[in-house]
């Protein structure tokens, strides 16, 4: 089912790729990417269940998938940060689409197990958690390629603990949804999100003035 | 880690002290390093406390809700992998550069075996330990293999920068103990002895909690000396 699903969703997002104009084109490829990635680790997923302990899928979904997850997710960023370009505001840009893109079937995949209790406070609070969970997971890992210098071998220890940290709140969100707390877990994502957005902010503040004095 | 334990209040304590401590010492390296021209330097020490707490957090997390797996694999041992790496990363990267530029290549040979026979001794006691006992469950063996190979790394580095640079003595030096307590953690988890076991981990703990107050003061006099 989650193959019909991936073409019901990446067929239209491709052909509106020739209407778009080059910077909005690249963040579509990967949140196209995202989408592939998020069908790719279903699979990855689904084996790892045989192993989990007494076939448990809480303990699968907090302690083992948010690892497999970030790690894939953070593959398509890796590579752009290494090898194209390091442009922090980029990266970024790219972690976030690859991240909505990886949520997007993944919430289209939830909806479909779970029809009978959806309700629309449960796509709002879906929508809002996992989005911005997974993008901000993914734009982190981002942002933090945009500060390794090229060529130096401190490259692939800090890759591995930026996957690390994400992997950790992946799993503190995913515990907290799967509790009677679940709300503290949307809360938490939307806090974290509105205090990355006003720092961005202050910071770009901060550079325009600074180039207006220069000027 | 039953209630019935002496050492469980004491565990839970130092746990909590060194919660408080990564948040608070997060904050200021990365405020610090955003206020003095981005060092990089210091913002990687800052997000390997962010590291650890997130972990601790996570384990907090469980424990309240009484899910924590206890003997298999949770991911909040990410946190302290994750902080290691980041602390790597630190020797490794802009120090290592400045090391060479200030004081040559001179006995960098001889320190790197020197530096390298100590933490292949230390390794090899730890990994000894880990193998032998029969206390962990064989899930958690490759998580420790994993945790004590970084910290040994961290060692063997910080060990050479100790030898050879004068300006980085301390901070190389609150690494060692920071390592080497690190290692004592997962040895006392991995032991049976009694309550001595418990015992040898809340001092490692503790150990931990007042090193990381060090090393991000001495992290912060190498920012400044080095400007990176």
């Amino acid at each position: 089912m989650i193959y019909i699903e991936f073409v019901c969703i990446v067929v239209p997002l491709l052909l509106m790729l020739f209407a778009l104009e080059s910077k909005a084109k690249i963040n579509m490829v990967f949140m196209i990417i995202g989408i592939f990635m998020c069908l790719f680790i279903s699979q990855i997923n689904g084996m790892l269940q045989q192993f989990s302990p007494n076939n448990s899928y809480y303990y699968l979904t907090t302690n083992w998938t948010p690892m497999t997850e970030e790690f894939i997710k953070a593959l398509p960023v890796v590579y752009y940060g290494l090898l194209i370009s390091k442009e922090r505001g980029r990266l970024i840009s790219i972690g976030i689409s690859v991240g909505i893109g990886f949520a997007l079937l993944e919430n289209i995949y939830i909806l479909k197990m779970s029809m009978d209790e959806i309700t629309l406070l449960w796509a709002l609070s879906r929508g809002l958690g996992a989005g911005l969970m997974h993008g901000m997971c993914t734009a982190s890992i981002g942002m933090g390629i945009s500060f390794i210098p090229k060529g130096q071998k401190i490259t692939v220890p800090t890759v591995f603990a930026l996957v690390s940290a994400a992997a950790i709140f992946h799993a503190i969100f995913n515990t907290l949804i799967q509790s009677n707390y679940k709300y503290i877990g949307i809360v938490i994502t939307i806090v974290t999100y509105s205090i990355l957005m006003i720092m961005h902010i202050r910071n770009k503040k901060q550079k325009v003035s600074r180039e207006t004095k220069i000027v | 880690m039953s209630v019935n334990n002496i050492w469980f209040l004491p565990e839970v304590i130092v746990n909590a002290v060194l919660l408080l401590v990564c948040l608070v010492l997060c904050i200021c390296a990365v405020r610090w390093s955003f206020k003095n021209n981005k060092s990089i330097f210091l913002i990687t020490i800052g997000v390997a406390y962010g590291s650890t707490f997130i972990g601790k957090v996570y384990m907090i997390l469980q424990m309240m809700l009484g899910t924590l797996p206890r003997g298999d694999f949770n991911i909040g041992f990410l946190g302290y992998i994750g902080a290691m790496l980041f602390l790597l990363s630190s020797l490794s990267g802009s120090i290592s550069k400045k090391i060479k530029e200030s004081e040559g290549n001179k006995g960098n040979k001889k320190y790197s075996i020197l530096s390298f026979c100590i933490s292949f001794i230390v390794f090899a006691f730890c990994i000894f330990v880990e193998i032998f006992d029969h206390k962990i469950n064989s899930e958690y063996i490759p998580i420790c293999f994993v945790m004590t190979t970084i910290s040994t790394v961290i060692l063997f580095y910080s060990i050479k920068d100790a030898v050879i640079s004068k300006t980085i003595r301390k901070y190389s030096i609150s690494l060692i103990i920071y390592s080497m307590a690190f290692n004592t953690c997962i040895i006392a988890r991995a032991l049976n002895l009694d309550n001595i076991d418990n015992a040898i981990y809340v001092i490692s703990i503790l150990i931990i909690d007042v090193d990381s107050v060090l090393l991000y003061l001495f992290s912060k006099e190498v920012a400044k000396t080095w400007k990176i």
